[in-house]
């Protein structure tokens, strides 16, 4: 091993003698930089055009029902209406059984049935509403939030090159290629939901970690801006909540990063306080968010064959608590099925643990290793355990290489581990859910890069004898 | 009073007003450009051309060493489907085969469609492909407009951007997958490429030779940019300082564009530049208005009237017969009724020069086409006014409109297919002379401040 770093040392020292004139070696630069951008567009066209081209087929267009929701809700908030859905017109919309048919704004004689929706986290309306008045030359539907998905998957693009080219420029762009060829990804960015938004606001918080500390003048503004991502992350999904309670303590390990925390702490509070205050009101207690959990957890019990006839669809869930306990189920708040649902569960808690116990261990693995019933592969050159492996080394050397490498390491595998963890003791990390996990494991995998490269380059300097 | 403003404000401020108008300007192009693709691509009538599968083949025939060959019998099968969004298969080997040159339109753009082909293997190999490129180079224009305007002011470049995003033509033209669209990046690139030769004269010879190979590329894919390089080298000729470094440029132009002329004229038997239709076209355009003749706006009226005047078989490879046939047409009703004539061409070309030609689409939502262009002959002025490069650009985009328009409406009309070339041309002088004018602009602000300090 030795004998072959000599020899690439040798090689260093032989290139550093040959001179390359500035001019050429620009020119040259800026070819590879051009091609490297090209590279990185076809890819993107390639990975989200293929997937769109699935997806939006006019004959079978993926749309998921709930959307049908966020989108009423968003007409609704010009009228005051904020997380409340006209129940009546989204039956109205379902009736119409076109999942490309247009949201018409209803005629004032039109039977209106507002309910506060608490079923799932609002936050997605606010961006659907955004999309709405941003977009207005395209069909108010799914393709007005699916035209912005678009838009900040490739802004996103850009912030992973200009974060991770503090690090190195090229490996900027190495990062800006990898971030556009990871299959979740480009599945996310392809389907409007809320699923995908996951993506820009972990990206956003990790990024804003490393500017943080690479841009020492700017560390204010930076953790305010990926606390102001945290905070729109818990409008989105509860799970938000404890990542950011994790984040924070990250942060806090940092003396001079504890020093500016005031203000990134005062803006999480004031844009995520608000939806405690709605969750509290509405169940008379204090409570982060009001998602339907236990639901969650029956339906997650149904991944693997069982004897108790769970299966993993929402249906049979609300079947079971309906036939069990009488529990009628409203569209807008699952609240009465929720509490039958952990009723059944902790029935089976105490008459079959080891099931249970069982369960959530193989979704716990499955979902570590990217094996899930839903999952797709990461990255299309190792298969989904090579990949994880190689980001766990790229976790341990971002420990070894020191500096903000540690802390955003451990940021990132914390954040992975804590996300993986609560999401499988209910359910599983399957394609819907994997946006976190995904962009912790690509900043791991880069920073194992990163201290690759910094060690080679560290065993290739020339000796200071030669 | 003054106004002191901390530098870091300044610059922060400064900053957000430009991330403000990144977002605009990408917000502006994803609205534009999604409307256009739902009105051409969506809906139960997309707007596919007939003559798309044609080059289609033509690309699938390059590795096997077919350049500008199609097979005839591979196009007959795809039409027989009936459906303009199936894949283009590879023929079974036993299937038989008609393989001819291609001589109806320029083929350069057979190689544009298997570049597409070669980067999209994700998607479908059809029209999606091409479609894409098309989508991603639409794009980088975007870009390149702001770099290029961003060399005399970064506002300038942001309003370039912006501008070129709420075009409707070029949105238009994007999602309508067909060569026409290719004319743009042409144009900007050999505009733009002589504009960065003459800012930055360390790279003068590096940003001529991609004009000139730019050009060499659009001569292959419309005749058009025979007689519109002619009159750029000639302008281009007129600058000293670039003149030094035109030799390069030149072969390099002669490299990608004599083999176009080497087919042709081996086609033609004598000196052609192109085997494209053009009396075909010329009778076509006089159907542009009511006549006697029974004249109307369809390639299939003018193949019935040679057929029976002429007995000319239609040939979907080659006009060449039929062209001529319509060329005999076209003088007879020229000695006939030159007044028709004439008089159809000069209504052609005041409408195409006006935008109001049928087809064409209002270049923005918010300004009518003639108030437009009247902004862009506004613009030219006072490029020409400010001088130096300005004036460079001003020549070489008003000349080259000029040219492009007085020709097309000689045989046909600049409606929404034809009007990649001169949208560009307009664009060029619009912005440029809004940046033109900016001095004049400051120094009407700097009077006005100097007077309301001068009365307290």
């Amino acid at each position: 091993m030795s004998s072959l770093i000599d020899g690439l040392r040798d090689r260093v020292q032989l290139r550093s003698r040959l001179r390359v004139e500035p001019s050429v070696r620009d020119c040259l630069q800026r070819v590879v930089v051009l091609a490297a951008i090209a590279a990185i567009a076809v890819q993107w066209m390639n990975t989200r055009g293929g997937r769109l081209v699935v997806t939006q087929n006019p004959a079978h267009r993926e749309v998921m029902n709930t959307y049908t929701i966020y989108h009423i809700m968003a007409m609704g908030l010009r009228e005051g209406h904020i997380g409340q859905v006209d129940v009546a017109a989204a039956e109205r919309y379902w009736a119409l059984k076109n999942p490309s048919a247009v949201y018409e704004r209803q005629p004032g004689d039109a039977q209106h049935v507002w309910a506060n929706y608490y079923t799932l986290d609002i936050g997605y309306s606010f961006i659907v509403e955004a999309a709405r008045l941003f977009f207005p030359s395209l069909p108010d539907n799914d393709f007005r939030p699916l035209a912005l998905q678009l838009v900040v998957d490739v802004a996103t693009i850009f912030f992973v090159f200009f974060v991770f080219l503090h690090w190195n420029f090229w490996l900027g762009l190495a990062a800006a290629y990898l971030y556009v060829s990871v299959g979740p990804f480009y599945d996310l960015a392809a389907i409007a939901f809320y699923y995908f938004w996951d993506i820009p606001i972990a990206l956003v918080v990790l990024g804003s970690l490393i500017l943080a500390y690479r841009r020492s003048s700017e560390t204010m503004l930076w953790l305010t801006v990926g606390a102001l991502a945290l905070g729109v992350g818990v409008w989105l999904r509860g799970s938000w909540w404890p990542l950011s309670l994790f984040m924070l303590l990250v942060v806090l390990t940092s003396r001079a990063m504890r020093a500016k925390l005031l203000v990134p702490v005062a803006a999480f509070a004031l844009v995520a306080t608000p939806q405690v205050v709605r969750s509290s009101l509405a169940r008379g207690q204090l409570t982060f968010t009001t998602r339907a959990v236990w639901h969650v957890a029956l339906v997650g019990l149904g991944y693997y064959p069982n004897p108790y006839g769970l299966e993993m669809n929402d249906g049979a869930v609300f079947a079971l608590t309906k036939a069990k306990r009488g529990v009628q189920v409203h569209t807008e708040d699952y609240y009465t099925h929720d509490m039958a649902a952990k009723q059944e569960f902790m029935v089976l808690w105490r008459i079959d643990r080891s099931f249970i116990i069982r369960s959530f261990l193989g979704r716990l693995r499955d979902s570590l290793a990217g094996s899930t019933q839903t999952s797709v592969e990461s990255l299309p050159w190792f298969s989904n355990i090579v990949y994880r492996l190689a980001c766990f080394a790229g976790f341990l050397a971002m420990l070894f290489r020191g500096g903000d490498a540690r802390p955003v390491g451990i940021g990132a595998a914390g954040m992975h581990v804590i996300y993986v963890t609560l999401t499988s003791v209910f359910y599983f990390v399957g394609l819907a859910y994997s946006s976190v996990a995904e962009v912790t494991l690509l900043v791991l995998f880069i920073g194992g890069l990163d201290a690759a490269r910094h060690a080679a380059v560290r065993a290739l300097r020339p000796s200071p004898a030669a | 009073m003054t106004w002191s403003i901390n530098p870091a404000v300044n610059a922060a401020l400064r900053r957000a007003a430009i991330g403000a108008a990144i977002a605009a300007i990408a917000i502006q192009w994803t609205d534009s450009r999604l409307q256009s693709l739902s009105i051409t691509q969506g809906g139960a009538h997309p707007m596919r051309y007939d003559t798309y599968p044609y080059f289609h083949i033509m690309a699938m025939g390059i590795r096997e060493g077919r350049i500008g060959q199609t097979d005839l019998l591979a196009v007959q099968r795809y039409a027989n489907l009936h459906d303009t969004a199936a894949v283009f298969e590879r023929s079974p080997s036993e299937a038989p085969r008609m393989w001819v040159n291609y001589y109806v339109l320029d083929v350069g753009y057979s190689f544009v469609v298997e570049a597409a082909r070669l980067m999209f293997p994700a998607l479908p190999d059809n029209y999606l492909r091409p479609l894409a490129l098309q989508i991603l180079v639409d794009f980088a224009l975007a870009f390149f407009v702001f770099v290029l305007f961003s060399q005399w002011n970064v506002w300038v470049g942001l309003l370039a951007s912006g501008v070129y995003s709420c075009n409707q033509v070029f949105a238009r033209l994007t999602a309508l997958v067909f060569y026409y669209f290719w004319d743009i990046p042409v144009a900007f690139v050999v505009l733009g490429s002589v504009v960065l030769a003459a800012l930055r004269p360390r790279q003068a010879r590096a940003w001529m030779t991609l004009a000139g190979l730019t050009l060499g590329f659009g001569v292959w894919l419309r005749a058009s940019w025979w007689p519109l390089s002619a009159f750029l080298l000639a302008v281009i000729l007129s600058s000293r300082a670039l003149r030094r470094v035109m030799v390069v440029p030149i072969v390099a132009f002669s490299l990608v564009a004599v083999p176009q002329i080497v087919r042709a004229s081996i086609a033609r038997k004598q000196l052609a530049f192109t085997t494209r239709a053009t009396w075909h076209v010329a009778l076509v355009g006089l159907g542009y208005y009511p006549n006697s003749y029974g004249f109307t706006i369809s390639d299939e009226n003018i193949f019935k009237l040679t057929e029976q005047k002429y007995g000319v078989k239609y040939r979907s490879d080659d006009y060449e017969r039929h062209d001529q046939a319509a060329r005999i047409e076209f003088m007879t009703i020229l000695r006939n009724d030159p007044q028709f004539v004439a008089r159809s061409m000069l209504g052609r070309l005041t409408e195409s020069l006006a935008g109001t030609a049928q087809t064409i689409v209002p270049s923005f939502a918010s300004v009518s086409n003639v108030v437009y262009r009247m902004l862009c002959v506004a613009g030219c002025i006072a490029m020409m006014a400010r001088g130096g490069e300005r004036r460079l650009l001003a020549m070489m985009a008003a000349g080259v409109y000029l040219l492009y328009v007085v020709l097309t409406a000689a045989f046909f009309f600049v409606g929404l297919a034809y009007s990649g070339v001169s949208e560009v041309m307009l664009f060029l002088l619009f912005v440029g002379g809004v940046e033109s004018t900016l001095p004049l602009v400051e120094r009407v602000f700097d009077t006005e401040r100097e007077w309301l300090w001068s009365h307290g």
